[in-house]
């Protein structure tokens, strides 16, 4: 009989929190890193970016987060939304404490169809978590040849930017292009500002040899897009990572398909191609 | 697979012989979909402790016997098993389940104003993947037999089979209905549905009357969609899934307040396009059994094979 994760799907892997951390200064995101306590689970355990993982607390429930750490680190980072029942639970947790993971599920970034070229990246708001990931990952396998980065991240004010140590870190890099915006001016703030649409709009990102990769809230990429098409952008070259309500993560619960697609299991991770012709439930 | 005549009597008694392997369950109740029996409505996924991280993860490991199943409910196990057993992750409580299910249908002698089967290619006396059907003759059964099992405790039992090629092999069927009915154009929506999407008006007529209650999925063959809760009593409880539907707001809600599926017109289209045009992208099935139940129990008496009509024509 089908008893451990491996043939049981619904069954979790134990994880210890390592970590926790507020990252946004009105507290509503943390950050937890966890260490998978089986041997047989962490040696099984493989990701690239832009897969997830469904987080549980028993008693509580299941969410389903990216995974915002690099498959070389040796902890699996995610960084939670307090909005529901099950993150407020997950917020509670401190250092120590245990909960469940199962996955990863899910696709990944077209890591392949990134090699020798331009990897853009568009973000906003706490969607940066499976993109930081992904310009790690790129940054540390020089295999993929990729030519430069652009990355565009907005954020509402400065308090809300992910990620603000590594994003220095990147900034001093002379492959990455980057553009830090937040929404509205701010006392203290000397950076960009304005909506992320209009930054791409006014940025001078081409389509030569490029893949851009679009993550945010719904709004975001619907207004991103058409200034990506305006540019040049074939549909073939942007990719996006779709958020759904998600219960199994395996393409069985039903409720998160577009179309005849399993965001869990044939995304999150679309082409703007594949989603056209198909329901905007998204 | 093997044909069998059988008695009345015989078949009883063949019921009481093989009781001493499987529990055998006459299923009588035809308002509830067949369904309930393979999967659950609430299915306990796995024990927990809050203290401890050790899941221990409840199988179905007792053998069933089902006979009395309408050809139409039979489906259901091959059509829930595209999804459940698909890969890369089959599931294994559906699986336990079917693998220690033995379902043996009875061909229908009669239509009743809802049922739609021969309308969507199937047939009242269709296997429907089955391991056995029962056609009903005047000395008693034709029985065809696509079960290993189950074919030689019959023959132990003393009867011998004819070998039949396949269930349309030309015999005997027995007492089954038959009409001369128009079929429905599946085809056209198995082929254009995706441009009924911005299709509102046609959305809107079909919605006017919902409201929304589930009905329809709850009782549908075909419909597996499901929800994972836990239950907690102090330090212990048990993750459960229990039927959900594509017919509640809550269903694709999302904590940030955004829905992708934000009105009652594109989650009826959700339902309508996943049994006629998604299920055969996906798996070359419709995801419909035509056993009616949905127009039958729905109170504001929607007519599932108008809505197909309506929409198919709106293709052309």
């Amino acid at each position: 009989m089908p008893l451990n994760p491996v043939n049981n799907p619904y069954l979790t892997m134990p994880v210890r929190i390592v970590k926790v951390s507020f990252e946004s200064e009105d507290r509503s995101l943390k950050t937890l890193e966890l260490q998978l306590i089986n041997e047989q689970d962490r040696s099984q355990f493989h990701y690239l970016p832009g897969q997830f993982i469904e987080f549980s607390i028993p008693g509580k429930g299941e969410s389903p987060f990216g995974i915002a750490s690099s498959p070389s680190e040796d902890v699996i980072r995610v960084t939670v939304n307090r909005t529901g029942y099950v993150t407020e639970s997950i917020h509670q947790l401190e250092e120590g404490d245990f909960a469940g993971i199962r996955g990863p599920f899910g696709n990944t970034y077209p890591l392949d169809l990134m090699k020798q070229k331009r990897v853009i990246i568009i973000s906003g708001g706490f969607a940066f978590t499976t993109l930081s990931s992904l310009l790690d990952y790129l940054l540390e396998h020089e295999e993929y040849n990729i030519t430069g980065y652009d990355l565009i991240y907005g954020a509402r004010n400065p308090g809300m930017l992910l990620y603000k140590d590594k994003i220095e870190c990147w900034k001093q890099q002379s492959k990455i292009k980057s553009i830090i915006t937040i929404d509205r001016e701010t006392p203290g703030w000397t950076g960009t500002t304005g909506f992320v649409p209009t930054i791409v709009e006014q940025s001078d990102i081409r389509p030569d040899q490029a893949i851009a990769v679009i993550c945010g809230p719904p709004i975001m990429i619907k207004l991103t897009l058409p200034k990506l098409l305006d540019k040049g952008f074939q549909k073939d070259q942007i990719f996006t990572s779709l958020e759904r309500r998600m219960k199994c993560g395996i393409g069985k619960c039903g409720r998160c398909n577009i179309g005849p697609n399993y965001v869990c299991k044939d995304g999150p991770v679309f082409s703007l191609q594949q989603l056209e012709g198909l329901p905007a439930e998204y | 697979m093997k044909l069998f005549t059988i008695t009345q009597q015989d078949w009883n008694r063949f019921l009481q012989t093989i009781s001493e392997f499987v529990s055998v369950v006459a299923v009588e109740d035809h308002a509830h979909p067949f369904k309930e029996k393979l999967y659950p409505p609430h299915d306990t996924l796995f024990f927990y402790r809050k203290d401890t991280p050790k899941e221990k993860a409840s199988i179905q490991e007792k053998k069933t016997l089902y006979y009395g199943i309408k050809p139409c409910d039979a489906k259901t196990g091959k059509l829930l098993a595209l999804n459940f057993l698909s890969d890369p992750h089959p599931d294994p409580y559906f699986k336990a389940m079917t693998e220690n299910t033995i379902v043996i249908s009875t061909a229908c002698d009669h239509f009743d104003p809802y049922c739609f089967c021969d309308q969507i290619g199937d047939s009242p006396s269709a296997l429907n993947g089955a391991d056995g059907i029962l056609y009903t003759i005047t000395s008693g059964y034709h029985l065809l037999v696509n079960h290993t099992w189950l074919s030689q405790q019959l023959q132990q039992f003393g009867l011998t089979p004819t070998e039949v090629e396949n269930e349309k092999s030309p015999f005997d069927k027995g007492n089954v209905a038959y009409r001369e009915i128009e079929p429905l154009p599946i085809q056209v929506l198995r082929e254009k549905g995706l441009s009924t999407i911005l299709n509102t008006a046609l959305w809107e007529k079909v919605t006017a009357t919902c409201l929304a209650c589930g009905v329809c999925t709850f009782l549908c063959p075909a419909c597996y969609c499901f929800d994972i809760q836990d239950l907690s009593y102090g330090r212990v409880g048990k993750r459960e899934r229990t039927y959900d539907s594509c017919m509640f707001t809550l269903y694709t809600s999302e904590a940030s307040g955004h829905n992708p599926r934000p009105s009652i017109k594109e989650r009826w289209r959700q339902r309508l396009l996943h049994k006629f045009t998604y299920y055969p992208m996906q798996y070359n099935e419709i995801g419909c059994t035509g056993c009616g139940r949905c127009s039958r129990e729905c109170p504001s008496k929607i007519d599932i094979r108008e809505v197909i009509r309506d929409a198919a024509q709106s293709c052309e």
